[in-house]
């Protein structure tokens, strides 16, 4: 009995060891950044509790509201918000945007606000300082200050709105806890409350994505190993075919004129090694990285045109606009139509999930589009630091001020950071690994950039003016708080004006001690300790380029140069995109069949695929072949030939002459460019135009010989070498001689990644696509290693005609919903935008006025506390109250047994005291 | 009228099957009331409880196994039935394995952790029971003698 006894004590000891050991192996993290096993698994938690579709009918009852809201949800998930008075407005769309896409506008906040790492641990933790150093968070800080000052004087209530907002967000937060998006699940943690400082911080980001960059450090190297000659050579050209973007400033004819001249450059070798380690340094950092392939690969820009009223078929403008940024899922913008009463707000657009505002979009009056101006709106200098605490600035010994920070970093507690601020910006280098060796023993230089984003800027604000313009004057009036990003503003409205508007804070720099030969206006990094490039203001708002109601009766921006060369007062931009989608553009509206342009044709236009530089480029590949003696034209490069001439240039998936010309365009470029370059590392390449003007009309230019080689090259040699190694390259990866089967989308695939890097199985794609970096309709890739994905493109397509404002278009390329099992999650991208349709915009003054057929789910917020919650607190006090009165009752009646037993008590206490 | 008798059929249960049907009930019900916790450790509860009704290891296995598992597999047909919640297994499947289509290896092995965590209780409830029972069986007894002894000195 004994023997059995123990037995089973053994074996409930062993099942409570294992119990204890397989809990324990659910509770800790077992891969990467994934939240332990047991909470992502186990009913109750994690995977188990995710949100899918929204309810089809839901009620929100919030006591704080003016009114009663009502949302329609339409086929494609997209909010039409119909709210009695705009706070209210605010605080539904603040609800819709936490319901569809909680865990993107978490994100962005903790990407600018450096909290990555509160998350996911030290993997983000360089990120996190590299963002809180570049000061985006403290500006929005300032600028939050800024509106809490304006709306206590009275001067407007934005504050409020973004107030509102915010409740709406964390509304749904509060009641939807344990309910949140499965990357919470799958991280293991839960959304923190929002605050309107976050949604000033999107601004930032916008501004970080748009406008921060690097160029001119990567400039400098260039510069320095060319030789100021050479580069200017480049630079002159690089407005070759270019159509400005305001054509009131003259237009550039094909002679390029040299813009720059001078002696070589004086940098230390110092400077130059600081810098290099800093460009390599900066790779380390996920988000510098991806950003940096973005800008490479000419991923970010955009397109918007409008038309007025003489060319559109319609007799009213037509105002188009695709947005050029990464691909993601979800999408970047969230699409809405939000209806005010009290102020008669009816606007449809893109809005960023976090922010409470329609960006871009339109109204009954009016519509606008962005594009990126490419105005130089940052400017790097390098210091002589005296010691940790000291910089020389103006030749005078300086100290820094500082910003701290503590940054939580999950599993390892808080960590201190400390940022110090030069005059002119933030030291960026000192926290990476930027050790000067021994052989380089001279003073320690730090680089700061200044970016216009750091001051107290209104861009939200401006948007908020653009959704309730209803003329020309109020929407330029409020154009005038648009700071950073600047953007090329396209405007058109039902009274017929059109207009272009790129605008946007531009700084005015002193070049006065700047030195001779050096390339002033922030061309190049400033030495600030000799007080160089000093900003002594900004362009004003009435002096920056702009036209209105153009002769042309259209008007384009695609990132091409913004003015004419008679446009001379200020420096705007010190490089430009090479222009090929606005030539196209400018092309495509110019040659309309019957001189007008309507709806269709404007969605044909967007999804134009017909690549520029091929067209310009390709006949001399063929002259080339052609002209090739007997002996050298094989039976491959035959086929090649017969690909090429029967091609109209559209970059189509399906065809193998965008595949030859895209690889031959690599070869050809590199062949002709990099034996200069890469025995100088040069790490700036000349834009696509310059070498479309070279092989125009210097055939026997210096920069198509071989300096390798004795030989004297010349175009023809160079072309033909780029096709041998095409013919020799394609027939490795596609392995065989067919030339006819080296289909584009073979090689060119788009991809929708997820957020959050390494979440592959939440991407889609890659998708087979049609076009590349040129076209119209952009994908740009690289095709150096074998296959290309496109991670950019149009980020968003509308149209909008002002003859009927039902007969408005859109798509973006995700789904309304960052809810990866809904069916909102991909629609538009599966559905539409890789189909090249679109879906119309409804947009309906009232809600008796809406279609019942277009309504998939609505929501009714109301003025009122939750019922249930009325219902659970009253039975509470009610029970309550019964239990108490029912004690009372029983204690009463038997009062007599519970003083017998309270006296039998103190007797027995009493008894053993005694 | 004269009332037909019909003679029901009686269901002869033994009772350790009877306990076993009962905690195999009890077991379903705390499990399915403890899924609107976020405490997934609490999952072990519904086990022991059924184990506690099951005088020997094995059964007290069988129930915690099959009285959690059954329920986490009814609750997975309907999240997958109302909210796609195969794809949701599906994308966290490919975190792990690195690509789409490894979604029904997690729906097995939520399935597997709902018998070992059921399992594993039923082991701890019926293995105390195994403990308790016959310190309870003896108390018993020893309580029932002297009452009899009692009985007979007063006669």
């Amino acid at each position: 009995m004994r023997i059995q006894k123990k037995k089973n004590i053994v074996k409930l000891a062993t099942v409570i060891v294992i119990t204890i050991i397989v809990m324990t192996i659910f509770s800790i993290p077992l891969i990467s950044i994934i939240a332990p096993l047991g909470d992502i698994l186990f009913p109750g938690s994690g995977l188990w509790n995710v949100p899918g579709e929204v309810p089809e009918q839901e009620t929100v009852y919030f006591p704080g509201l003016d009114n009663a809201v009502r949302v329609y949800r339409d086929e494609w998930g997209i909010p039409h918000i119909y709210a009695s008075t705009e706070q209210d407005l605010s605080f539904a769309l603040g609800y819709v945007h936490a319901q569809d896409r909680l865990f993107q506008m978490d994100l962005a906040r903790r990407n600018v606000r450096g909290k990555l790492s509160e998350v996911v641990g030290d993997l983000a933790l360089e990120e996190d300082k590299y963002n809180l150093a570049m000061g985006m968070e403290y500006w929005a800080e300032k600028t939050l200050e800024e509106l809490i000052i304006m709306q206590e004087a009275g001067q407007n209530n934005y504050y409020d709105l973004i107030n509102s907002y915010s409740d709406g967000v964390n509304y749904y937060i509060k009641t939807h806890q344990g309910e949140y998006p499965i990357e919470y699940a799958i991280l293991g943690f839960k959304p923190t409350k929002w605050t309107p400082l976050d949604t000033l911080c999107l601004d930032k980001y916008m501004a970080k994505m748009l406008t921060w960059e690097y160029d001119d450090l990567y400039r400098l190297k260039t510069v320095e190993a060319l030789g100021i000659a050479n580069y200017s050579e480049f630079m002159a050209d690089a407005t070759y075919g270019q159509i400005p973007i305001c054509p009131n400033y003259g237009s550039f004819n094909d002679s390029s004129e040299l813009i720059y001249d001078g002696g070589p450059l004086q940098i230390s070798s110092n400077i130059l090694h600081t810098i290099s380690t800093f460009l390599t340094n900066i790779e380390e950092i996920p988000s510098e990285k991806a950003l940096l392939e973005l800008q490479e690969k000419n991923t970010i820009g955009s397109n918007n045109w409008v038309v007025d009223g003489v060319k559109s078929s319609t007799g009213k403008p037509i105002l188009c606009n695709d947005m050029h940024l990464a691909w993601n899922m979800p999408g970047i913008w969230y699409e809405a139509h939000l209806v005010a009463e009290d102020t008669g707000l009816n606007v449809y657009g893109f809005t960023l999930a976090g922010a409470n505002v329609v960006i871009v979009g339109h109204n009954e009056y009016v519509a606008w589009g962005f594009t990126n101006t490419g105005y130089d709106v940052m400017d790097w200098y390098y210091y002589e630091e005296t010691d940790d605490n000291h910089y020389i600035y103006n030749g005078v010994e300086t100290p820094y001020t500082t910003r701290t920070y503590a940054i939580n970093v999950k599993g390892q507690g808080s960590q201190t950071f400390t940022v110090k601020d030069t005059v002119n910006g933030p030291v960026l280098n000192d926290f990476l690994n930027d050790a000067v060796p021994d052989s380089l023993d001279s003073q320690k230089i730090v680089l700061a950039p200044k970016w216009t984003a750091n001051n107290i800027t209104y861009e939200f604000m401006a948007c908020y003016g653009y959704n309730y313009a209803k003329n020309r004057t109020e929407f330029d009036q409020a154009s005038r708080y648009f700071h950073c990003p600047a953007q090329n503003h396209v405007y058109g409205d039902i009274y017929g004006t059109i207009a272009m508007r790129p605008t946007g804070l531009v700084p005015i720099r002193d070049d006065s001690l700047t030195p001779t030969g050096y390339l002033g206006n922030g061309t190049l990094p400033y030495n600030g300790s000799n007080g160089e490039g000093e900003w002594i203001g900004y362009v004003p708002f009435e002096e920056l380029p702009h036209t209105e109601n153009s002769s042309q009766h259209y008007l384009v921006s695609a990132n091409q140069i913004v003015v004419g060369p008679e446009y001379k007062k200020y420096a705007l931009q010190n490089s430009y995109n090479s222009g090929y989608r606005g030539r196209r553009i400018n092309e495509l509206l110019n040659n309309s069949a019957d001189g007008t342009v309507g709806i269709e044709r404007m969605k044909e236009i967007q999804l134009d695929t017909i690549s520029t530089p091929a067209r310009a480029l390709i006949p001399y590949l063929i002259e080339a072949i052609e002209t090739l003696p007997s002996s050298q034209k094989t039976t491959i490069t035959m086929d090649v030939l017969t690909q090429l001439k029967n091609w109209n240039y559209d970059m189509d998936k399906d065809l193998a002459a965008p595949t030859i010309y895209r690889k031959w365009l690599d070869f050809y470029g590199d062949y002709t460019f990099d034996d200069e370059l890469q025995a100088v590392d040069a790490p700036v390449s000349p834009p696509l135009n310059v070498l479309e003007k070279l092989t125009r009309d210097e055939p026997t230019s210096k920069w198509f010989d071989d300096i390798n080689t004795p030989e004297i090259e010349n175009r023809t040699h160079i072309i033909i070498k780029a096709l041998d190694s095409t013919i020799s390259s394609l027939l490795d990866f596609y392995g065989t001689n067919e030339v006819i089967t080296w289909r584009w989308g073979e090689m060119h695939q788009l991809l929708f990644p997820h957020l959050l890097p390494g979440f592959d199985s939440f991407s889609k794609g890659p998708y087979e696509g049609d076009g590349e970096a040129h076209t119209v309709n952009p994908s740009a890739v690289s095709i150096r290693d074998g296959i290309g994905y496109a991670r950019g493109g149009s980020s968003e397509r509308f149209i909008v005609d002002f003859s009927d404002l039902q007969n408005c278009w859109s798509v973006i390329p995700s789904g309304q919903r960052a809810i990866s099992n809904s069916k909102h999650y991909s629609d538009q991208l599966e559905e539409l935008f890789l189909q090249g349709k679109y879906h119309q915009q409804y947009f309906y003054d009232t809600t008796e006025d809406y279609p019942e057929n277009h309504i998939e789910s609505q929501i009714s917020f109301v003025d009122k506390e939750d019922p249930e919650f009325i219902i659970i607190l009253t039975t509470s006090l009610i029970v309550g109250f019964t239990v108490g009165i029912a004690i009372v009752i029983v204690g009463y009646y038997k009062r007599d047994v519970i003083r017998s037993k309270f006296r039998e008590f103190k007797e027995k206490r009493g008894g053993v005291k005694n | 009228m004269s009332r037909i008798k019909i003679n029901k059929p009686k269901l002869d249960i033994n009772p350790e099957t009877r306990n076993f049907l009962i905690s195999f009930i009890i077991t379903g019900l705390l499990t399915f009331a403890l899924t609107y916790l976020e405490i997934w450790q609490l999952m072990i509860i519904p086990g022991i409880i059924g184990g506690l009704f099951n005088k020997t290891m094995r059964r007290g296995i069988y129930c915690g196994a099959l009285g959690v598992s059954l329920v986490w597999i009814f609750y997975l047909i309907y999240l997958i039935a109302a909210n796609n919640f195969y794809t949701n297994l599906d994308q966290f499947a490919g975190l792990i394995f690195g690509g789409l289509g490894y979604g029904s290896i997690i729906l097995i092995l939520i399935i597997l952790f709902g018998i070992l965590f059921g399992a594993l209780g039923g082991a701890i409830g019926s293995g105390i029971m195994q403990i308790i029972l016959p310190k309870f069986e003896e108390t018993s007894n020893e309580n029932i003698k002297p009452k009899k002894t009692t009985i007979n000195s007063n006669q």
